[in-house]
């Protein structure tokens, strides 16, 4: 099977620059001419057709010096190139680029711990390693240090904070949490940021922001370099740990519960990830939909209510943990008790009372940075896979949440599909992520879901709720409601990506953020 | 003093600073690619979302695929490297053929 290439790039050409790139790096890390392995760079679970965004080739440098010599012969052939650490970015595209014939540079032979410094607590990583990878090297070495997994462990430390990933522990905010980047740039600059430009320096990973501006969030989501180490604080082990569930009946309680976790969070009671889950989200790990309804459409709200009753579970479920001194924690839990605890029809769940329940020992060991997968269960729901998520964020209140709410679950259902989500508060806003799953297998039902996350991007911008990162087919559908002033900053960073990236070879249209040779065809700026 | 040492959890100021790079050894063994790639799915118990799924369609005699002995090589070497509905396929930067060679040895061992 010949290879989708780029429009401007002749069979001729596309076959030098790989010929090259080989000669640089290996033949056995390079994947070219239609090979089925190119195929394990799909993502499997979109709602675009199974083999769109098949990648024209993979390359996998180790190394700087490969990065840059790749880099040099992409820069003279024109070849997008499109990098992926992990490439376990799943619901938002995975391994794939956002266009077939981009070539893939995988970066996952770069997988080296290369620090870990417990007295000041932190890992400085290349872009391969993954949490479950660091999360090992902890326990077999003895630190006394947590990492913060994004919920399905496989994925990686440096990628999941470059797409401004969550997590769970007190140190959810993953790229607030990071310390200090090395980059290259795509004519092959190599470059430290904060104190890392000092030669001498001790401070790199202690000290955020060095001298002059900060560059750090320039290569988060975008495509002017690539990361190739960083740093990441890591919590420090501390000596008590009091996980808790709080379940609530109604669905209109999600009002008062947001109001609540507010001011819990603004300041600091509750110093974790706070989520609001809604049953299904809760209830999937452990139950498929057939178990329940096996017609088609929505789950119907006697099916519902049977769950909640099964499984003890409520409407909405909040999940949060204390951390620190036991008796410290005993007087935290309390006033949780009197504020969430109090709204009517909450009940209060502690650990010991949910040890056998799958869903209350994943969070549980989320949140005490554990990595595991159990939350990928989700797909069991419908099977097959097909997710895809929605993801905008507000202001934490409770009319936001309701509004959001609302909004998102009559669409889904107008579309035939179930709400399944939850709000993710991590200090002052809310991520509210709505995973909408549907039957890959079923063409009509992957499209309907396709038309239904259009519809949700531009109502609930139009509603002033702008998405934090999204899936490779809709980036561009996002970037444009990001249009104050006339696109303002999205002719900023276009007038970026020309001056990092005179040729536009690094990760095309990635966030919607198109080079120069490209914009006519893609951009919607001028 | 101490007592407020432990208490607070400062006790790791005094533990030595950095640890050492690790070198990951390649080809990785069996069972560290079982902990890096696999068991988070497949271990075996409710927790495991690939055991919970091959559980309600075989039963419990086959929801495990450590020690399971009706899954021939080939087909878990088909399945790791081309996925399955819900599994994602594994690349060849994840875990090289000798590497998946050696897995398949672990998976197979008690």
């Amino acid at each position: 099977m010949a290879a989708v290439l780029p429009d401007w790039l002749s069979p001729q050409e596309f076959s030098t620059a790989i010929d090259e790139m080989a000669n640089a790096i290996g033949q056995q890390w390079v994947i070219h001419d239609g090979d089925p392995k190119l195929r394990s760079y799909r993502d499997s679970f979109s709602t675009l057709p199974g083999d769109a965004n098949v990648p024209s080739a993979v390359v996998a440098p180790d190394g700087i010096e490969e990065i840059q010599a790749i880099l040099k012969i992409a820069n003279e052939h024109r070849v997008p190139l499109w990098p992926i650490s992990t490439g376990r970015n799943f619901a938002y595209g995975g391994p794939a680029p956002r266009m077939p014939g981009y070539v893939v540079l995988d970066l996952k032979r770069m997988n080296r711990i290369l620090e870990v410094n417990e007295e000041y607590a932190y890992a400085l990583v290349e872009p391969g390693v993954s949490y479950f990878q660091l999360y090992e090297y902890l326990q077999k070495n003895n630190i006394k240090l947590w990492i913060d997994p994004a919920a399905p462990g496989w994925g990686g430390i440096v990628g999941n904070t470059l797409e401004h990933g969550v997590g769970y522990t007190p140190y959810g905010d993953h790229f607030m949490m990071h310390c200090g980047m090395e980059v290259v740039l795509p004519d092959g600059t190599l470059f430290r940021t904060g104190q890392g430009s000092l030669p001498e320096t001790e401070s790199w990973q202690v000290f955020q922001y060095g001298f002059g501006p900060i560059l750090d969030g320039v290569f988060s989501q975008s495509n002017f370099g690539i990361v190739t180490k960083m740093g990441m604080w890591l919590m420090p082990e501390p000596p008590g740990y009091m996980p808790f569930l709080i379940t609530y009946e109604n669905e209109e309680d999600l009002a008062i519960i947001t109001e609540v976790v507010r001011p819990l969070k603004v300041n600091m009671v509750i110093p974790n990830g706070a989520f609001t889950v809604d049953l299904l989200w809760d209830a999937a790990v452990k139950v498929s939909k057939r178990q329940y309804y096996s017609g088609k459409g929505p789950i119907p709200d006697s099916a519902r209510k049977k769950i909640m009753s099964d499984y003890k579970l409520g409407q909405w479920n909040f999940y949060a943990a204390l951390y620190g001194p036991p008796p410290m924690m005993e007087n935290t839990m309390q006033v949780i008790r009197d504020t969430l605890g109090a709204i009517p029809g909450a009940r209060v769940w502690t650990a010991e009372e949910r040890k056998h329940d799958a869903a209350f020992q994943y969070r549980s060991k989320l949140m005490r940075g554990e990595p595991n997968m159990t939350e990928f269960g989700l797909m069991n729901w419908v099977g097959g896979g097909g997710h895809i998520n929605f993801s905008p964020i507000s202001p934490t209140t409770g009319e936001d949440a309701m509004r959001q709410y609302e909004m998102i679950k009559n669409r889904s259902h107008e579309y035939g599909f179930d709400y399944i989500g939850e709000f993710a508060v991590g200090w002052r806003d809310m991520h509210h992520v709505y995973m909408l799953m549907f039957d890959r297998t079923d063409d009509e039902e992957r499209q309907r879901a396709h038309e239904l996350f259009g519809v949700l991007i531009d109502e609930a911008a139009a509603a002033g709720y702008g998405e934090y990162r999204t899936h490779l087919a809709f980036m561009d559908q996002v970037a444009k409601t990001y249009s104050w002033n006339d696109h303002a900053l999205w002719k900023l960073h276009e007038r970026l990506k020309d001056a990092f990236d005179p040729n536009g070879i690094l990760a095309p249209g990635k966030q919607g953020i198109w080079p120069a040779h490209m914009r006519e065809k893609h951009s919607w700026t001028s | 003093m101490d007592k407020l040492i432990s208490l607070i959890g400062l006790a790791l100021l005094v533990s030595s600073a950095a640890a050492p790079v690790m070198a990951e050894e390649r080809p990785r063994p069996g069972e560290e690619s079982w902990l890096l790639f696999c068991e988070g799915c497949h271990r075996p118990d409710a927790e495991g979302p690939g055991t919970v799924m091959l559980q309600r369609r075989f039963g419990d005699e086959r929801m495990a695929i450590k020690g399971n002995k009706t899954l021939a090589p080939e087909y878990i070497r088909s399945v790791v490297r081309h996925g399955l509905l819900e599994m994602a396929p594994l690349r060849q930067t994840d875990i090289t053929d000798a590497e998946l060679d050696l897995l398949i040895e672990f998976l197979a061992s008690e």
